[in-house]
């Protein structure tokens, strides 16, 4: 019973692994979800838009080069049922930006999570 | 400015069209599988997909908002091997479409119509979404209401269906009660724009939907969906049953498909995130 139980266990995590999740809309597979990217920047813009929301921060790398990324996150119908609101986000906030990156290198994303200046935390749900 | 004046008389007018079958449905029992005193299941309540934390790298995935494959398997899903009887201008058709999800998902040149053009998912697509849904029961319909897309549909009782209804994307639906715990929705008169599912499966117009809602208790519906498409299909199949859960606060924020800001999300970070990579 407990090979039975073990083999179970075995075969529903091996489909866990192979499943493409299936992310609202137009999917995910244009980012590298095996990796996570953090940087912390200036909000620019906050979209609150459909199907998709996005997020526009300005990043500052060690030699002074300024870069703007642009992370999607989810609709308005799915954030505001874990916390967020269309004034989550105001550009001059000082953020930061948890997220998947483009697998061809473009400065953009899909977000995780952000981290605001205050440490209160707000998860992205697709 | 004005996309957004557009759009809210979209809702305004959608809100004046359904506010008598809201009306009706204030005044019956909710959330609940108890006998309401009908001799037919009491289908009220607020069902779907929840949606899903973005999961960081090595966190569990979620599981699609639905099982894509007959065979319950994803890997497979929207390929050659998944057990779906394609004719063979359907597996051609299948395998030249760039879909958002299953093992063939792409993000490069989708030809995913809603991606494309915002145009309605159809029906059973719009399960897919991991968004919510909610029946309207009254006397001579029941209306299912979509958060995803901000559609509806009337499915008519006692009555049949016409003798050549005009293709459509939501079809013509007509329900009947069986037992005192299930619903079934038979639809037909479909266009052919639509795809079945995610993965880009196409269908025709002589496309034959059978939905099935069992309720199991307060917060279990169970759904099964049945396709019977003689003209892209060999056969009949059926995706697995699943059960979906009740959950709060239907169309809170709705999840409409705006052209305008889809075009600018393609401009912005699509189109960015499918170039070539750099060297």
């Amino acid at each position: 019973m407990r090979i039975g139980l073990f083999a179970v266990f075995v075969l529903a995590s091996a489909l866990l692994l192979v499943s493409t999740p299936v992310l609202a809309h137009h999917g995910a597979s244009g980012y590298d979800m095996d990796k996570d990217t953090v940087l912390k920047g200036t909000i620019t813009q906050f979209e609150w838009t459909n199907p998709h929301g996005r997020i526009a921060l300005n990043v500052v790398d060690a030699g002074g080069a300024t870069q703007e990324w642009v992370v999607e996150c989810g609709p308005p119908s799915r954030l505001v049922e874990i916390g967020w609101t269309r004034h989550s986000l105001n550009a001059g906030d000082h953020v930061t930006l948890h997220f998947h990156g483009a697998k061809n290198g473009a400065p953009r994303g899909i977000l995780i999570k952000v981290v605001l200046e205050d440490g209160k935390q707000l998860e992205n749900r697709a | 400015m004005r996309d957004r004046l557009g759009l809210s008389a979209c809702f305004l007018f959608a809100g004046l069209a359904i506010a008598p079958v809201l009306r009706a449905q204030a005044a019956a029992p909710s959330g609940s599988a108890k006998n309401t005193g009908s001799d037919h299941v009491d289908l009220s309540g607020v069902w779907g997909n929840l949606g899903a934390a973005v999961p960081a790298a090595g966190a569990a995935q979620p599981a699609g908002p639905y099982m894509l494959s007959p065979k319950g398997t994803m890997q497979d899903a929207g390929t050659p091997a998944d057990g779906v009887p394609y004719q063979p201008w359907a597996m051609k058709k299948l395998l030249a479409e760039r879909p958002p999800s299953g093992p063939r998902a792409t993000f490069d040149s989708s030809t995913d119509p809603n991606i494309l053009y915002c145009e309605l998912y159809g029906v059973p697509r719009i399960y897919n979404s991991p968004s919510k849904f909610k029946f309207v029961q009254t006397p001579e319909a029941v209306y299912i209401l979509y958060e995803y897309g901000v559609v509806w549909r009337v499915v008519w009782l006692n009555r049949k269906h016409s003798d050549d209804p005009d293709p459509s994307y939501m079809g013509e639906s007509i329900g009947r009660y069986e037992g005192k715990d299930t619903f079934v929705v038979d639809s037909i008169g479909f266009n052919d724009k639509t795809w079945l599912d995610s993965t880009g499966r196409p269908h025709s117009e002589k496309l034959h939907v059978i939905e099935k809602f069992r309720r199991l208790g307060p917060d279990k519906l169970e759904m099964g969906i049945a396709i019977d498409d003689p003209g892209a299909y060999s056969a009949t199949w059926s995706y697995p049953t699943r059960t979906v859960a009740s959950a709060k606060d239907f169309a809170r924020e709705v999840w409409p498909c705006s052209v305008r800001e889809n075009n600018e999300f393609n401009e912005s970070v699509e189109k960015s995130t499918t170039a070539p990579a750099k060297k």
